[in-house]
């Protein structure tokens, strides 16, 4: 269609809408002439007419706004609850989401007020609310907003009330103050209608303007009548003791017109809606708030401890005066005596020429308001306790769990995707400084546990858990992310991020982002530029490089060759990849550490590869951490300090540097910083074997073997019959002095390892210094013969050698170790079992040739 | 937020990659917003999205470097991105309606009810861009309008013609859209 015919379409269109009915026909017949497609095409425009009134005329924009902050659920327009159509959404506020709608059987309107499920997440809260609200739809009285009906709907209890025209006294006071007479008009109503209420036994708990509703016609309707006792702590509630709401927002939002009582948490009865009447008359007659102030810890104080500034008229200040006394024993006493009250202070007002002066005389300032601050801190810790150090901007260090990544395609083989991204997603938010984030390790453990989530934070030690799921399909990945509470299991956010598999890591890093902003972490310049940048990755690259991580995870000498295929891999596809270079390196130095390959065929290529990972990567802790462990392999003490130091900033997460901190410390026999090396790891990693293992291993070399002894049986605890714990538990026991014990513990791990009991190097060397030479010896021969067809790690017959005491002997299988590189190097200096060597200048010589002394 | 102004201005000049590089930032910046008053910052809890958008503006914007067009300008780029951001939205829903229902979503968890408004959304988001295509303008009249919650003064400066234009165009676009909805719908 040309632009030209459709101007002429619109412009019949236009002129024939304009026209009344009967007209338009001859219109129409004039304007579109024997033109039939143009009057067709006018025609099926015209037809919409009827539907366009509506159409369209309610912006989306607040829908928008409520689905941009998710949480809030959206009935709409048309929808049906029970014998309700939803006509419109009204608002959202502290106490629920309101909608005005049509009760089809008895054909009027009403207003659906939806609960917010965070209230009601037990029966015993459900059944409470249906209590009260019976409660409350039993009064019946003009100033009292009609309850007619409580339901439930898809699990969400709601009440159908009173369809209002009007505003609320919150709306209607606009700042400012009333007319004194028009207050007192109001006043005398809101009196009126909690004195019903009173006399019944109902107690609102939670009046202020908000919930005070004015019709067009003046009158004054209460809203919410029993609905805050609904929002209390069950416990609290059945005791009808504390009238705090569970939801921070809400205590705040409301905490100006609570009564003292209530502040402190005491027994709260009619008399607090007396208290809160004072500070609604105050504030209509004045346009301000009888106890503000620029915080909540301000405003508590002011309630707690303050008279507000007088109002100029005695009668009505001393009715204000009556209403806000901070004892409710004192306080009047009854809504029908203020009722009455009222009653004469209109009949004054309107017996009156001209208007009462209702202004406020000059401010008086409390002499108390700082010390009175200090109390009101102390209270307000007390009652809403860790929600309220981000308000007052106390610096606040939040310790975080993430769970394994659910892998919630059908496909198992995404498991390994998904641990993948658990690993990322830890990496990234362990780079913001103001978090604490647990190590994978031992959130691997939780993996498909039916453990609560409290029992978790608890185990863990965290404040917060993020639970998540993944889901990789069609070259895009979705991620979908909850942040829950861990001390009382409350769902605190919850969000799905979506994005093409090649930015994967960009959109870990906005997962991460939120989950800072969520619990108010601040990210410094450079943690939010490091979030920012994320590179892209190809997509088959990734998943090569998961498979090295699982690999790398199982630790044996098949696994960790497989591992580095896998890195391998990945870094052929995508030649760019940091990670999957630092990969290869950390695991070849793990093939020497254990002694599976020598030094020639791991380590020279490891450190070109962490060489080639840093050149593509500078910011990678990992890379940083194992051209750190390389350079701790090969004996340079201070370079894999220094690295691994780099690497302990980049990622205060990542426990691995703490094992190699620990490990750099005790061997250089600084026990206390070793100690204090592996309790970070602990703190990082709380439940994994090597953290556990480490303190042990630290305490050992400060030769504090009760204590490791203590260390690596609780370790055994978390992981029962792990043969690297009872090796070092048996090593523990021996240096001790308790060699039986020690022999039992580590005869079970060569037992577990399927170790050949003859051939074992360690029972050699105990049964030697505990006497029993000859049968040291005839490992000692075994191992000998042995050695002389296959390469065999010299430091072990070493070792027999120095529990036979026989150090010339000892000193040259030394030498040879030395030769190969060996990581029994690394212990000369700190080690009990050379003890009785260390003296000697060969052995001192050798020290010295590694960089010990 | 030098960098907003930059892109404000080069999008205003007819850039369309600068609306790319701001719709993140924008939705971003709402969201965060919309999420901090309706979640613990706010005495009373209640959100009113125009305000919302506004403060979007003032905190992004540097103000003082920036006249009332610039001002439209955003609007109407935070009109667009409310589009997105409810029609994904919507789409993202009818998509786990369809696919097998991951159990701890919380999309899926937060609003089980609707789902018809969400077709009716998603078919909105396609007529509107069907009229992109033929008239641009008018689609941007429903975005401003619609989604955005504009005045039609404000969409009139933003779009740089008459108050009485952008109604005759708002009056225009309903009827074209209801009436490919509705040859949609009996199709």
């Amino acid at each position: 269609m040309t632009e030209e015919r459709r101007r002429q379409i619109e412009e019949i269109v236009l002129s024939v809408l304009a026209l009344k009915s009967a007209e338009r026909a001859a219109r129409l017949d004039s304007a579109c002439g024997h033109d039939d497609d143009l009057r067709r095409e006018v025609e099926s425009l015209l037809a919409q007419e009827t539907r366009a009134g509506t159409f369209l005329e309610v912006p989306a924009l607040d829908a928008a706004a409520r689905v941009l902050t998710d949480g809030y659920s959206d009935l709409l327009p048309g929808s049906t609850v029970g014998p309700y159509r939803i006509d419109a959404f009204l608002g959202a506020g502290g106490m629920g989401e309101v909608y005005r709608a049509w009760d089809t059987r008895l054909r009027r309107a009403v207003a659906l007020k939806f609960l917010p499920r965070e209230y009601l997440s037990d029966s015993a809260a459900l059944e409470r609310f249906q209590r009260e609200a019976r409660a409350a739809s039993a009064l019946s009285h003009p100033n009292i907003c009609v309850v007619h009906d409580i339901g439930d709907f898809d699990g969400r209890p709601f009440i159908a009330m009173e369809y209002l025209d009007g505003q609320t006294l919150r709306a209607a006071l606009k700042g400012a103050a009333l007319p004194s007479r028009q207050a007192l008009e109001y006043a005398a109503q809101i009196a009126d209608g909690l004195a019903t209420a009173h006399q019944r036994g109902v107690v609102h708990r939670d009046l202020k303007p908000e919930n005070l509703w004015i019709t067009p016609e003046a009158r004054v309707k209460i809203l919410d009548f029993g609905l805050a006792k609904v929002a209390e702590p069950v416990d609290q509630a059945e005791g009808a003791t504390v009238t705090l709401a569970t939801k921070p927002g809400m205590v705040m939002g409301t905490v100006g017109y609570m009564s003292p009582e209530q502040l402190r948490g005491q027994s709260v009865d009619h008399r607090s809606d007396l208290f809160a009447f004072g500070v609604i008359l105050y504030e209509m007659l004045s346009g301000r708030r009888a106890f503000a102030g620029p915080s909540a810890a301000d405003t508590l104080s002011a309630i707690l401890y303050q008279e507000p500034p007088e109002l100029t008229d005695p009668g009505i200040n001393g009715l204000v005066c009556r209403c806000l006394k901070k004892d409710p024993g004192q306080r009047i006493q009854s809504a029908s005596e203020v009722a009455s009250n009222v009653g004469e202070l209109l009949a004054a007002e309107r017996g009156s020429s001209g208007s009462l002066q209702t202004g406020l005389k000059p401010a008086r300032r409390s002499r108390f308001r700082i010390a009175a601050i200090a109390v009101a801190l102390a209270a307000i810790a007390a009652l809403v306790g860790f929600t309220l150090r981000s308000r007052l901007a106390i610096p606040h260090i939040t310790r975080l769990a993430v769970l394994p990544l659910e892998n919630i395609s059908n496909d198992a083989e995404q498991e390994i995707f998904a641990d993948g991204m658990t690993e990322v997603l830890i990496a990234d938010l362990a780079q913001i400084g103001a978090l604490r984030v647990i190590s994978r390790t031992s959130v691997m453990q939780f993996k498909g546990t039916k453990k609560t989530l409290p029992e978790i934070a608890k185990e863990l030690g965290v404040d917060q858990i993020v639970t998540a799921s993944v889901m990789k399909s069609g070259g895009r990945v979705r991620i979908t992310a909850e942040l829950v509470d861990g001390a009382t299991d409350q769902h605190l956010w919850a969000n799905a991020y979506e994005r093409e598999l090649s930015d994967v890591l960009t959109l870990q890093a906005e997962v991460a982002r939120a989950i800072a902003d969520e619990v108010r972490a601040r990210l410094t310049p450079t943690e939010a530029g490091r979030l920012a940048h994320n590179r892209k990755v190809v997509p088959a690259a990734l998943d090569a490089y998961m498979l090295g991580r699982y690999y790398w995870d199982r630790f044996t000498p098949e696994s960790l060759v497989k591992s580095i295929e896998n890195y391998e891999q990945a870094a052929k596809l995508d030649p760019e990849y940091s990670a999957a270079y630092s990969g290869m390196a950390e695991a070849r130095g793990g093939l020497f550490e254990m002694g599976a390959s020598s030094w020639e065929d791991t380590i020279p290529q490891a450190k070109s590869d962490v060489t080639k990972a840093l050149a593509l990567d500078d910011s990678s802790a990992e890379a940083h951490q194992t051209l750190g462990f390389i350079r701790y392999l090969g004996w340079d003490w201070k370079g894999a300090e220094e690295e691994n130091q780099k690497a302990t900033s980049l990622n205060p997460a990542y426990s691995t540097v703490y094992v190699l901190e620990c490990n750099i410390q005790r061997h250089l026999g600084r026990a206390e910083a070793s100690i204090a090396a592996a309790k970070r790891g602990l703190e990082a990693d709380p439940l994994a074997m090597i953290t556990n293992q480490m303190l042990g291993n630290a305490y050992v070399n400060a030769r504090r073997y009760d204590l490791a002894i203590a260390q690596y049986l609780k370790a055994l605890e978390l992981h029962p019959k792990d043969s690297t714990l009872l090796h070092h538990l048996g090593w523990a026991y021996v240096y001790n002095g308790e060699n039986d014990k020690g022999l039992a513990a580590m005869e079970s791990s060569s037992e577990l390892e399927g170790l050949d009991k003859r051939l074992d190097p360690y029972l050699a060397y105990i049964h030697a210094v505990s006497g029993e030479k000859k049968q040291a010896r005839q490992t000692l021969s075994l191992l000998l013969e042995l050695a002389a067809k296959e390469p065999l790690q010299p430091g072990l017959i070493a070792l027999i050698y120095l529990g036979l005491d026989e150090r010339a002997e000892a000193l040259a299988w030394l030498e040879k170790a030395y030769q190969q590189h060996s990581t029994m190097m690394i212990w000369l200096k700190v080690d009990p079992r050379f003890d009785r060597i260390r003296q000697e200048p060969g052995f001192q010589d050798l020290m010295r040739r590694v960089g010990l002394i | 937020m030098e960098e907003v102004t930059a892109l404000l201005q080069a999008w205003s000049g007819g850039d369309q990659a600068a609306f790319d590089k701001l719709a993140p930032v924008v939705y971003n910046e709402l969201r965060r917003l919309a999420r901090h008053h309706m979640a613990r910052e706010r005495p009373d809890h209640t959100l009113q999205p125009t305000a919302l958008v506004h403060e979007a503006y003032l905190r992004m914007a540097n103000f003082q470097h920036l006249h009332w067009k610039n001002r439209v300008h955003f609007f109407a780029i935070s009109s667009q991105v409310m589009r997105r951001v409810l029609v994904d939205f919507a789409r993202s829903r009818e998509r786990l309606k369809r696919g097998r229902t991951p159990q701890r979503l919380s999309l899926d968890e937060c609003t089980n009810v609707g789902q018809q408004h969400d077709a009716a959304l998603i078919a909105l988001d396609d007529a509107l861009t069907t009229l992109d295509a033929s008239d641009a303008r008018k689609c941007r009249v429903v975005e401003m309008k619609f989604f955005g919650g504009l005045s039609t003064e404000e969409i009139a400066e933003s779009l740089r013609v008459s108050p009485d234009t952008v109604l005759r165009d708002w009056k225009l676009a309903k009827l074209w859209l209801l009436r490919e909805l509705n040859t949609k719908d009996a199709r």
